[in-house]
């Protein structure tokens, strides 16, 4: 870096003894006049909103800089910053932009070098190096006081995250790699083939003439012989996958695609004798005719070396695979994702709704409000109902299982989120909507249908407390029985006490439903 | 510079990255995620984030890439975080060629060779990888500005001043990721007179300069950040302490590793309480009290129950239906803090019977005046008291005696203390001791002779010097790690050169705005604390003038460090000599 320095005197070595640190950028200085000049020029002491003073500055500044020309630090001196975009302040009026207290001459005013707005001595005490157009150059700038702002704004202050993408670099090597493998999938897709057809015609021959079906099997020998060389019996002396010798219980076999030979052991599954039908038809893709398919295509096996399945069926299976439908859990997640999406984007309107509502009551309002609240706990249902069918499904394997347990304990999370804030707010919501809808009159002719003096209204609103109750009950209930468990007793104490006024609740609003209560 | 900011950044990134590939039809389909780990990035995953904050994501089945009996899972998106050893890159590559599910995007937490590369390339014969990069995250995050390699010292070093070049590397390519995850292309000092720490630093900068192009291609700074490599081994007093706040307590006294702190051996302890999850990030009780000493802790933790007491008391009067609505509303935030209250009720609990038996009121007061008054009679005697005290464990007259030679190696009384020692710990412990000081004594003085003139020095700056960091009256921390005095000297621009080296010296005058600091062997949270207080201290007066990060390769206690000690010296106590 070859940054100008401050106007030479760093160039020298450090003597001790009479040496001074400016205080804003503990630069070293020789004397005090050297210092005051540093701080005048470079941190702009000189010149705090004071014009006049200005003039005389620079004047002083270019003057000792006349004097100092002569030493080497020439081209440093010239350094002269941009002050036109500097905000003017006003004694007792401006106030610093970070702490806005009003600027006084004690709490000193002072510009940002960079972008001129107006702070006190305290927040604007950090440096930063600019260039003759107040721009932040950190190669060849000079120091100059900033901001916070400008001090955080500078290119890559506040970064961090660097990441690599390797994808397309991944991509060619692999491109390269698999070429060769994609030629090896076809020559042998290609024997395939040639083997399948041929097969199959013989087969058909065969069916129809009785010599035919006699040389059938030499037939099928001499073709696959001659789909692809087969390697001599005797210059194999272990298998050529898992590299068994051979013996008179380890056979040999060859394979019917690649030639080579291999045994046959059930272990290594180095080869198998497999249905060519079901073969053909997990290759359906490939043009094989299968005009001539008839009872005997199907007893039909040839051998095929592990090797050779992997190249031409694996990939194959795996696009079948995926192309299977989902497994139920994931179906019924996709749903329970959708409700979740309705839910998290109704429930801020209704909240905001909600608290308009409190504030200005008025009757348009409600019917918005109602429809909503219905819509959100309709959602609210079927999220639920969903996740009930999501806890009856059987796992598959053990890795559902643990899908299918997150997947619940979300949803509950969600829910206990969610809904619980909410019911207090709707049952408010609803009980004033309610008062606000029905008239008197309607009440009073309600009234009669009941002996116990309630009216339908009322025994609505008392079962539907009594459900709360009993909600509630159950759930302190079971409070009580984890934290004795959990030895937590003061907890345990405040929640029986709990229980208690919710029975005496119970009691009461059961006694008034009378007959109409429910038990 | 904040470290818990560039972990959610890479998660988010991981999590939330999208599928290119549009080749199955189906945009954007698969929505579960499944997310496979290694056993390194498993910690440092478990330290950053939470299963419930995964779950948001839709990240709902977690598993280890080394678990080899996966279930077939074909309709799933698999993000895979791994660490690029060839371990795991075997393990990704059983995988990629036998996959259990549909889509995979691999992230690596450092850079990846390109051997690694093709060997998974040519393995990806089903092309099931959509998406390969490298996020930078090869460390621990255990505070927002501290961070951990993890690594005990015996697998690091083959000797106390000679890297094993394995460790070497792993430590080298560690920094580097934080680096780059920080965005930093730093000015490297270290410490003179420490073989460790230059060579060290010389990897670094290697590394640097060869990636200079394609990965530290950051815009200059006017005031280039620093990395700052220490030696432990320079101020071996810190680590032998007994420490005194909160987190480095349980550290201490329990132990805690990656966020998890064990209470399993505490008699009497509740199951759900076994093993308990302590984050600065999740848990805002333990981020307000983690740096305050004891004494502090109880008046915290005193108000934090009676707090969750008033609550327990409003949730008791409950009358109208309306009440119980706000009760069962309030509920699950309730259980929250009543877990949250039980769980440090034990930890402090455990802390203060852990000092009762160990006694280590008594061994810290001696401890501290040891390492604060050189070579005052009357701490001499009490060390005595306590040498030959029964109730002292062997381990803590060890560490004392230790300690003494530390800081009176010249001390007449040398000889007497190995003699109590001798009769009160077994003659492993003495041999220890005598190991220890060949150790520490040939350092201090090949370092440098006139290092007690200089001590008196740096103890006079000390006290003048210490603005804004209270000097405590505490008489159980008096002891001021050489960390301190080395921040300030930082904030004033005055790190000597001469002690602390620039490997490429800087050419234009700089001054330091971002530090990081990286002690080889080893930080302690004690040094967390200060460089916390450092921290806050600086973002107080106008803005962030100097932002601080400490990094150790790993975190010590008392016991680690003396079994650090013991283990990497083992077998090569002649070469010691010669050095």
């Amino acid at each position: 870096m070859n940054a100008v320095d401050g106007p030479g005197y760093l160039d020298e070595p450090q003597k001790s003894g009479s040496e001074l640190n400016c205080p804003v950028c503990a630069q070293t200085l020789h004397d005090l006049a050297k210092l005051n000049e540093h701080l005048d020029r470079i941190h702009g002491f000189g010149e705090v909103s004071n014009e006049d003073a200005d003039s005389v500055n620079t004047q002083l500044t270019r003057s000792r800089n006349v004097v100092e020309n002569s030493s080497k630090a020439a081209k440093a001196n010239r350094f002269e910053l941009k002050r036109d975009h500097w905000i003017k302040p006003v004694m007792g009026k401006s106030r610093c932009r970070t702490c806005s207290k009003s600027l006084t001459q004690a709490r000193q005013a002072i510009n940002c070098r960079r972008c001129g707005e107006v702070y006190c001595k305290n927040h604007c005490n950090l440096i930063i190096k600019l260039n003759s157009n107040a721009e932040y150059n950190p190669l060849t700038g000079e120091w100059c006081k900033c901001c916070i702002n400008c001090f955080g704004n500078r290119a890559g202050y506040n970064e961090f995250g660097a990441v690599c993408n390797k994808t397309s670099m991944f991509k060619e090597l692999r491109g390269s790699k698999v070429e060769d493998k994609q030629l090896r999938k076809l020559q042998l897709e290609n024997r395939f083939i040639r083997l399948a057809n041929g097969i199959q015609q013989i087969n058909n021959q065969s069916s129809k003439s009785m010599l035919a079906s006699i040389r059938k099997y030499t037939e099928i020998n001499k073709l696959e012989r001659s789909v692809v060389p087969w390697t001599p019996d005797e210059a194999a002396f272990a298998c050529s996958l898992c590299s068994k010798p051979f013996t008179l219980a380890l056979r040999k076999h060859h394979c019917r695609l690649c030639g080579k030979v291999v045994c046959n052991e059930s272990q290594t599954n180095c080869s198998n004798q497999l249905p060519l039908m079901s073969l053909i038809r997990a290759a359906s893709d490939l043009p094989i005719s299968t005009e001539f398919v008839d009872n005997n295509a199907e007893d039909v096996q040839i051998r095929i070396c592990s090797a050779c399945v992997r190249i031409l069926f694996i990939k194959r299976k795996f696009t079948r695979e995926l192309s299977l439908p989902e497994p139920s859990i994931l179906r019924i997640y996709e749903n329970m994702r959708t409700t979740a999406d309705v839910i998290l984007s109704i429930l801020p309107q209704v909240l905001n709704q909600a608290e308009e509502f409190s504030a200005t009551p008025n009757a348009p309002d409600v019917a918005l409000l109602t429809k909503m609240r219905r819509k959100l706990l309709d959602s609210f249902a079927l999220y639920d109902r969903l996740t009930k069918q999501m806890l009856k499904i059987k796992p598959k394997n053990p890795a559902e299982e643990r899908i299918q347990r997150a997947i619940v304990f979300r949803a509950s999370m969600l829910i206990q989120e969610h809904m619980l804030p909410l019911r207090s707010l709707t049952n408010a919501a609803s009980t004033q909507n309610s008062s606000h809808e029905t008239t008197p009159e309607s009440e009073r002719s309600m009234n009669q249908g009941y002996g116990n003096n309630l009216s339908i209204k009322e025994v609505k609103e008392y079962r539907d407390q009594l459900m709360v109750l009993k909600e509630q009950k159950f759930l302190v209930e079971n409070m009580i029985a984890s934290a004795s468990k959990q030895r937590k007793f003061d907890e345990a104490e405040t929640l029986s006490g709990n229980l208690r006024e919710l029975n005496e609740q119970v009691e009461m609003i059961a006694r008034a439903l009378g007959e109409e209560g429910f038990s | 510079m904040n470290l818990f900011q560039v972990s959610d950044f890479y998660i988010d990134r991981i999590v939330n990255s999208k599928s290119k590939s549009v080749l199955n039809g189906s945009l954007d389909k698969p929505r579960i995620k499944a997310l496979l780990l290694d056993k390194d990035t498993t910690g440092t995953i478990s330290m950053c984030t939470t299963q419930s904050e995964l779950l948001e994501h839709e990240v709902y089945l977690i598993d280890t890439l080394e678990n080899q009996n996966r279930d077939v899972m074909r309709h799933l998106k698999c993000l895979v975080y791994a660490k690029p050893t060839d371990e795991t890159i075997e393990h990704l590559v059983k995988e990629l060629q036998d996959p259990k599910y549909g889509e995979y995007q691999i992230f690596f937490n450092n850079t990846v060779a390109k051997t690694q590369l093709e060997r998974l390339a040519e393995s990806d014969d089903l092309e099931v990888v959509s998406k390969v990069e490298e996020v930078f995250q090869d460390y621990q995050v255990l505070n927002q500005d501290l961070f951990s390699l993890d690594v005990r010292s015996s697998k690091l070093f083959s000797h106390q001043m000679i890297w094993e070049p394995s460790g070497l590397a792993d430590t080298t390519h560690s920094l580097i990721s934080l680096l780059l995850s920080l965005k930093v292309k730093p000015l490297i000092r270290y410490e003179a007179g420490s073989r460790l720490t230059s060579k060290l630093a010389k990897e670094v900068m290697q590394e640097i300069h060869k990636n200079e192009r394609a990965l530290f291609d950051f815009p200059v700074m006017d005031s280039p950040p620093q990395l700052l490599i220490l030696d432990r081994h320079q101020d071996p007093l810190t680590p032998l302490l007994q420490p005194w706040t909160y987190q480095s307590m349980i550290n201490e006294y329990i132990g805690i590793k990656r966020n998890v702190v064990d209470l399993s051996k505490v008699p009497d302890i509740d199951d759900s309480l076994e093993q308990v999850v302590l984050s600065s990030k999740q848990d805002p009780f333990f981020h307000d009290t983690m740096y305050l000493n004891f004494g502090e802790l109880g008046d915290k933790v005193k108000q934090y129950v009676s707090s969750y007491k008033d609550k327990t008391k409003s949730n008791a009067q409950i009358n109208t239906i309306e009440d119980i609505k706000q009760f069962i509303g309030k509920f699950p935030e309730f259980k929250k803090l009543s877990g949250n209250v039980s769980k440090h009720m034990a930890i402090v609990s455990e802390l203060d019977r852990q000092l009762q038996v160990q006694h280590i009121w008594d061994v810290s007061e001696v401890e501290q005046n040891i390492s604060a008054h050189m070579g005052d009679s009357q701490v001499y005697q009490d060390l005595k008291g306590v040498l030959s005290d029964e109730r002292v464990s062997g381990f803590h007259k060890l560490k004392l005696a230790c300690i003494y030679s530390l800081r009176n190696a010249t001390s007449p009384h040398m000889n007497e203390i190995s003699a109590t020692l001798a009769a009160n710990v077994s003659p492993e412990e003495l041999n220890f001791f005598h190991h220890f000081n060949s150790v520490f004594q040939t350092r201090t003085k090949s370092a440098n002779t006139g290092k007690e003139r200089e001590d008196l020095i740096s103890e006079l700056a000390k006290k003048f010097n210490q603005k804004g960091q209270h000097k405590s009256d505490n008489v159980f921390m008096q002891h001021v790690p050489d960390l301190s005095a080395i921040l300030s000297d930082l904030s004033k621009n005055k790190l000597p050169e001469d002690r602390f080296p620039f490997l490429e010296k800087p050419g234009a005058r700089t001054f330091c705005q971002d530090v990081i600091i990286f002690h080889v062997g080893g930080t302690t949270f004690e040094e967390a604390r200060i460089v916390h207080e450092f921290n806050s201290g600086m973002a107080g007066d106008g803005g962030g003038k100097i932002r601080t990060i400490l990094g150790g390769t790993t975190i010590l206690n008392t016991r680690e460090f003396l079994n650090d000690c013991r283990e990497v010296g083992q077998g090569s106590t002649e070469l010691t000599d010669l050095l």
